[in-house]
């Protein structure tokens, strides 16, 4: 293509759905990086494209019925793994463990509560109930201050109850966990490495095990027992 | 005068690649598949009809006043939507057109997505003269304008490459495609609420900044030919 001609709609509709032959792709980038009029048109197209993928109703559809499914499954593997930690007599099951949240939630219990501290509150309240469902649907999509930030632990060990651990991981990777006090590093960096278990990246979640091991602490041991494993 | 006259089929290059590769998706539906293959061939056929029913509406965009690039999306994302749910039932596919009835037929979707659009905001409020339908960012020029594209995407590429897989899928969705952060949040690669996206975003221009600083570069806009090497390298 002459830098001259401009391409088409086609032509760039074609290149963003990565239809095009490997020379009239190649040669189209080239007219693209220096005409910029063109090069915007692209980007439209191509963000369009992103949005697309992003909003797919069918892949929505999907997720809808595979939660249902997926909380079900988690629901009897935690139903599974709860008989094994009786049958143990020791909690050293991560995806069993449950955030300790009277002491960690005192300052949603003092003032007049606004509508959003509400939604807080009944979210520990779900909590402490061991209802994990609720609690996931009660934040999933709501910010959370960062003076809340052991709400995010909850949500994140709801998450991994829920069996919905890639997004359990991204909400303690925001967190930032090497930044909280003790002892909620290590309750934090527990859960944590029980996403990464469910979501099946044991290499990380054994260096996480490794490290709480590594130290004196609520989880030392039972960690020292899932690097044994 | 009807305001809206039937289009023209999305006329162009006889040799668009779009038209059989939607027919070709539409023949492979007929035939029962594997859950997971049919769901990834339904969002191929997604992708496509929103950006040919999304060329069709910038076709009639003339004819509208006020016409933003979101608006083409929305317009596009509804009229693929109820194509889409026909093609699940099994009520039509692409597959039963030929590739110039299928430009015709989705210019018409289009084009009736528009009008719909047209006789909504006619009902709503009375809309000044003048165009508006973007062709790309403006904004004040930016100090990395006068940066060679080349180099700027090589600095980007560069300095994204210390992020976080996540964190620069996020930010390339932002920076590329200014996307908004309940939108980013569903990204199966980011997986995270739309706060968590922000957190993740304003950690990550920092990093940006210091790193693209550091090689003597400003963050800001992207200069022209930018954009194009960066989905050429993540392409």
């Amino acid at each position: 293509m002459s830098a001259a001609v401009h391409p088409g709609e086609d032509r760039l509709l074609d290149l963003a759905a990565h239809l095009l032959a490997p020379a009239a792709a190649e040669a189209t980038v080239r007219h693209l990086e220096t005409c910029p009029p063109c090069e915007d048109r692209f980007r439209e197209l191509c963000r369009a494209a992103e949005l697309a993928r992003l909003r797919a109703p069918h892949a929505r559809r999907r997720r809808r019925l595979w939660i249902p499914a997926a909380a079900a499954a988690a629901a009897l593997l935690l139903a599974a793994l709860a008989l094994g930690w009786w049958v143990r007599g020791r909690g050293s099951d991560p995806a069993a463990y449950w955030f300790p949240v009277d002491r960690e939630m005192g300052t949603l219990r003092t003032g007049e509560p606004s509508a959003e501290e509400e939604v807080f509150r009944r979210a520990v309240a779900a909590y402490r109930d061991r209802d994990p469902a609720q609690v996931v649907a009660l934040l999933r999509d709501r910010s959370i201050p960062e003076a809340l930030d052991p709400l995010k632990i909850v949500l994140a060990s709801a998450l991994v109850k829920t069996g919905e651990f890639a997004r359990a991981d991204a909400v303690l990777e925001d967190l930032r966990i090497e930044t909280l006090p003790q002892p909620d590093r290590d309750r934090a960096s527990w859960i944590r490495y029980a996403a990464l278990r469910g979501a099946g990246r044991d290499e990380e979640a054994r260096g996480i095990a490794r490290e709480l091991a590594s130290h004196p602490g609520e989880f030392a041991g039972a960690a020292r027992r899932q690097v044994a494993d | 005068m009807d305001p809206f006259p039937e289009p023209e089929p999305l006329a162009e290059e006889s040799s668009a690649a779009w038209p059989e590769r939607l027919r070709a998706l539409g023949a492979r539906l007929r035939a029962p598949l594997p859950a997971a293959e049919r769901g990834a061939v339904l969002g191929e056929v997604w992708v496509l009809l929103n950006l040919a029913l999304g060329q069709g509406v910038r076709g009639q965009a003339y004819r509208v006043r006020h016409l933003s690039a979101d608006d083409v999306v929305e317009i596009a994302a509804g009229q693929a939507s109820e194509l889409l749910l026909r093609i699940d039932a099994g009520e039509w596919g692409p597959a039963d057109l030929s590739a110039t009835q299928l430009r015709g037929f989705l210019a018409t979707v289009a084009r009736n997505g528009v009008v719909d659009l047209y006789r909504k905001r006619r009902r709503e409020v009375s809309i000044p003269e003048g165009f508006d339908v973007p062709s790309g960012p403006a904004g004040e020029p930016s100090p990395a304008l006068a940066v060679d594209g080349d180099a700027y995407a090589r600095a980007i590429a560069d300095c994204a490459g210390r992020l976080s897989r996540r964190a620069r899928r996020a930010w390339y969705l932002r920076a590329l495609y200014e996307i908004r952060s309940a939108d980013i949040a569903r990204d199966p690669g980011v997986a995270t609420t739309p706060a968590g996206v922000d957190a993740m975003l304003a950690r990550c221009r920092e990093q940006m900044r210091a790193c693209l600083e550091g090689k003597g570069l400003p963050l800001g806009p992207l200069p022209p030919g930018t954009f194009v090497r960066l989905w050429e390298r993540e392409a």
